[in-house]
């Protein structure tokens, strides 16, 4: 049984009412990064002490729902999961524009976003930034590529770039990880396991988000859609928050074991607005709540709790890029180990960090620009199929 | 069904987007000759860094070479610099903008650099 | 837009970006190959601060940074610029004697500021200055992430400080840090800072050529037992300090 992908209708007073309110929020994000560009980052919450603030864990998140939604898209063609093709073109889609939005994020972050070719015309070898500038722009040619092999129905082709997609992904989510993981004045940064702790997460919330595309699409376009296919993702979903999890708790434990590295922990746990962010962003809402509805008998067959689940999973992650990027740096440097240091530069202090407004709109808008292609995308390109629904003779 | 048109269009622009660089250079030099000058004040006489002809094209050259030089090499060429041109041509106002205005141009160099609008003495 | 559009208008965009970041590729391959050699090699710059010279109330060596390179103070604790500051270290002791420390980038060997920087922007001068090209960065502030001297300043807002008009202002959006003076350095004059230590005090700053074994700096890396901060990340710092 062949899968007819076609476009959208797209007429509905509904689709132009969520485009225009989607434009809207565009509209106010770039006014936020043009204030930025224009008058400084003095209007941001980021400071001396804390110069990544909200932008970068955006990015980190972003790059991270794309790596998730690639890694999907290729269950049916290299994983063989066959009932899962009915949203690959979708997660390819999604994967590209996520992508995009994060590079999007990161650029209009910069100091400079009007300097952007400098990072293609001068090149450094040992920055994982420039590594990552190259595997961004292959990524999305990747993903274009992917997406015209499955538009040509052109199988094998489909099945060999799914697998370098795949590979891909994964490279670019562990470069991700490893802009932070390689650095090693920051204690609360440097750690091997930042990389595929990473790409944990990216599948996770990848699995999450798609799961919430796939119900909004399919019930917005009143398209038949399987409830099977939802529980198989569900039950993916559920084993990726668990390794989620698992990651958070072997890094914790080695930072608590070391004496040296109790102070930061600590400080990591218990102090501060991102320890709050940590348990009721992360454990709590983003871990322990959705599994337990995953695992739950009564609830982990109900499409409107998965649905649940799945949104606090997309949040959870949120939650888990802002206590990777934020806490590494409110937490002091360690220039004088064992001794005490104030000056007035800050040495020393643990420092604030709150989410300004232009940033907070930055990033709204530039989701919503997501929203914004994504719609359009449905309704120029055959992505959505007409039904997703399982033939038992598929599954053997 | 038939959008071959289309196709072809859209791959033209791509293709003209990606050579601009080429047709730029390839059409800067030659046209900008050919342009009316607006009228510059020239204070001083004598002769600048480099010849008249090659300076009104390639000034912003020297003064991007130089300046890669002495930043990174530090090879300070005293005569490229920019710190050099106010000494012959005083007024920005007078001179570099009121051609930069006319072709559109906007080097950002002066948030960083002293170079008044208006000569002082 | 059919899919043979799409895939046609697809296939064009993406062979012209893959053949443009090839060639971009290749010559930031040749870029970095084709580095000049320059007289500058045969020095190494470093300096040295006795810290049983310097008063702890002394601020000379800040002022005269901030006058000479015009760094501005915004009256912004968090977001004020800083080459060089004063801290005060003490034990975790009671009634620890505190300390005056002068605290200013330490042009490391191996700068971890270089290393990440996408654009080099940030990079290691011949005579081992290390240096911000401020016509490069484009202000993604990954170096200042990857200090661990905290010697690095974003700059947030315009400023119009502007004392010494023969060195440049700053724009918003760029990463800055202390320079050594090089602008002084290539006059064959010294860094601001110790200029002003000397005229002020009895010279705790010190500042030579680490490479000429008969330098004043060199023999009093020699002769004292002399302390980098965080020597142990491997970074090899070239400011050293006596009596920390
Ligand atoms: C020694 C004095 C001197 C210095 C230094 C100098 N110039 Fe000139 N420049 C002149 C003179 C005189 C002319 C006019 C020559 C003529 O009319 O033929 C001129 C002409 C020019 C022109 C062409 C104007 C036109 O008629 O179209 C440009 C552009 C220019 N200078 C740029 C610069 C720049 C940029 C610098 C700094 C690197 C600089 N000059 C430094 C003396 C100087
Ligand atoms: C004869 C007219 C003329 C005069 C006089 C002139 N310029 Fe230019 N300048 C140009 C043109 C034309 C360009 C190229 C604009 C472009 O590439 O978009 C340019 C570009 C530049 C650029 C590079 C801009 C960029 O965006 O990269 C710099 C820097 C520059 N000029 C500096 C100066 C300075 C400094 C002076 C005064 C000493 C000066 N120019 C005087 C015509 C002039
Ligand atoms: C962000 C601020 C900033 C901007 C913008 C800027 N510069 Fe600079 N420039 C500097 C600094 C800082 C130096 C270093 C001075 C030193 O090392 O003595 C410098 C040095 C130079 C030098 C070498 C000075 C010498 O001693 O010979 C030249 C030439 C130069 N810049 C040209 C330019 C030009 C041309 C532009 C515009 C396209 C520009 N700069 C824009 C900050 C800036």
């Amino acid at each position: 049984m062949k899968i007819q992908f076609t476009t959208i209708e797209g007429k509905s007073f509904q689709f132009y009412a969520i485009l225009v309110i989607l434009s809207i929020l565009a509209a106010a994000g770039l006014y936020a990064s043009y204030r930025m560009f224009e008058g400084g980052h003095y209007i941001t919450g980021m400071t001396n002490q804390v110069p990544w603030g909200f932008p970068i864990v955006m990015a980190v998140y972003l790059i991270g729902l794309s790596a998730g939604s690639l890694v999907l898209s290729s269950l049916s063609s290299v994983f063989g999961k066959k009932e899962y093709k009915v949203f690959s073109r979708v997660a390819v889609y999604l994967a590209a524009l996520l992508l995009m939005a994060g590079l999007m994020s990161i650029t209009l972050d910069w100091g400079r976003p009007d300097r952007l070719m400098i990072p293609f015309t001068y090149f450094n070898f040992n920055s994982m930034f420039s590594w990552n500038a190259f595997l961004y722009s292959a990524y999305i040619g990747i993903c274009v590529v992917y997406l015209m092999a499955m538009f040509a129905e052109k199988e094998k082709l489909v099945t060999f770039i799914g697998a370098v997609a795949v590979i891909w992904a994964v490279a670019v989510h562990s470069g991700t990880g490893a802009i932070f993981g390689f650095i090693h004045a920051r204690e609360l940064y440097h750690s091997p396991l930042l990389a595929p702790s990473f790409i944990a997460a990216a599948l996770s919330s990848g699995t999450g988000l798609m799961i919430l595309i796939l119900l909004g699409t399919f019930k917005f376009t009143n398209r038949p859609l399987d409830n099977r296919l939802i529980l198989g993702l569900s039950k993916l979903l559920s084993g990726f928050i668990l390794i989620v999890l698992y990651f958070i708790f072997i890094e914790n434990l080695t930072r608590f074991y070391a004496f040296g590295l109790r102070e930061a922990e600590h400080y990591y746990l218990f102090e501060g607005l991102h320890s709050k962010v940590f348990w009721i962003g992360l454990i709590l809402t983003g871990s322990i709540i959705p599994a337990a509805i995953l695992f739950f008998p009564k609830t982990n067959k109900s499409i409107p709790w998965i649905a649940l689940a799945s949104f606090m999973v997309v949040i959870g992650v949120l939650a888990e890029r802002y206590i990777i990027v934020i806490p590494a740096q409110t937490y002091p440097l360690d220039q004088f180990p064992g001794k005490e240091v104030s000056s007035v530069f800050l040495d020393g202090a643990y420092a604030n960090y709150l989410i300004s407004l232009p940033e907070a709109a930055q990033a709204v808008g530039i989701v919503a620009i997501v929203g914004i292609m994504f719609i359009l995308g449905l309704k120029l390109l055959e992505l959505l199929p007409t039904e997703a629904v399982i033939h038992d003779t598929e599954k053997k | 069904m038939n959008k071959k048109p289309l196709a072809i269009i859209v791959m033209a622009i791509a293709l003209i987007v990606l050579l601009s660089p080429f047709i730029y250079n390839a059409f800067g030099t030659g046209l900008f000759s050919k342009v009316p000058r607006p009228e510059i004040k020239i204070e001083k006489e004598g002769k600048c860094v480099r010849d008249t002809e090659y300076m009104r094209r390639n000034h912003m050259n020297i003064l991007l070479h130089s300046r890669d030089e002495a930043v990174r090499e530090g090879v300070r060429a005293k005569d490229d610099s920019l710190n050099n041109c106010r000494s012959c041509h005083p007024s920005r106002g007078d001179f570099c903008i009121k051609c930069h205005s006319y072709i559109g141009a906007k080097p950002e160099c002066f948030e960083c650099h002293y170079y008044p609008k208006k000569a002082e003495r | 837009m059919d899919r043979r559009a799409f895939i046609k208008i697809g296939g064009a965009l993406t062979i012209g970006t893959v053949l443009g970041q090839g060639f971009q590729f290749y010559q930031a391959v040749a870029d970095s190959k084709g580095e000049k050699t320059s007289a500058l090699a045969k020095n190494k710059w470093g300096m040295l601060i006795d810290l049983n010279k310097c008063d702890a109330g002394c601020t000379a060596c800040v002022d005269a940074c901030r006058k000479e390179n015009n760094v501005p103070l915004f009256g912004d604790k968090e977001r004020d610029i800083h080459w060089i500051r004063k801290a005060s270290v003490k034990q975790k002791f009671p009634n620890a004697r505190e300390q005056s420390v002068p605290l200013l980038c330490n042009h490391c060997e191996n700068p971890a500021c270089v290393q990440v920087c996408p654009t080099m922007a940030s990079f290691v001068r011949k005579d081992g200055i290390v240096l911000v090209d401020k016509h490069r960065c484009i202000g993604c502030r990954y170096c200042m992430i990857a200090c661990p001297y905290k010697a690095r300043s974003f700059v947030f807002k315009e400023t119009h400080d502007w004392t010494n008009k023969d060195v440049p202002k700053r724009m918003h959006g760029v990463v800055e840090k202390c320079d050594l003076c090089v602008h002084r350095i290539d006059k064959g004059q010294k860094p601001a800072c110790v200029e002003a230590c000397a005229n002020a005090n009895n010279g705790a700053m010190v500042f030579g050529d680490l490479n000429d074994p008969e330098s004043g700096i060199s023999k009093l890396i020699a002769n004292n037992a002399v302390q980098q901060i965080r020597a142990d990340l491997g970074l090899k710092p070239k400011v050293y300090y006596i009596g920390m």
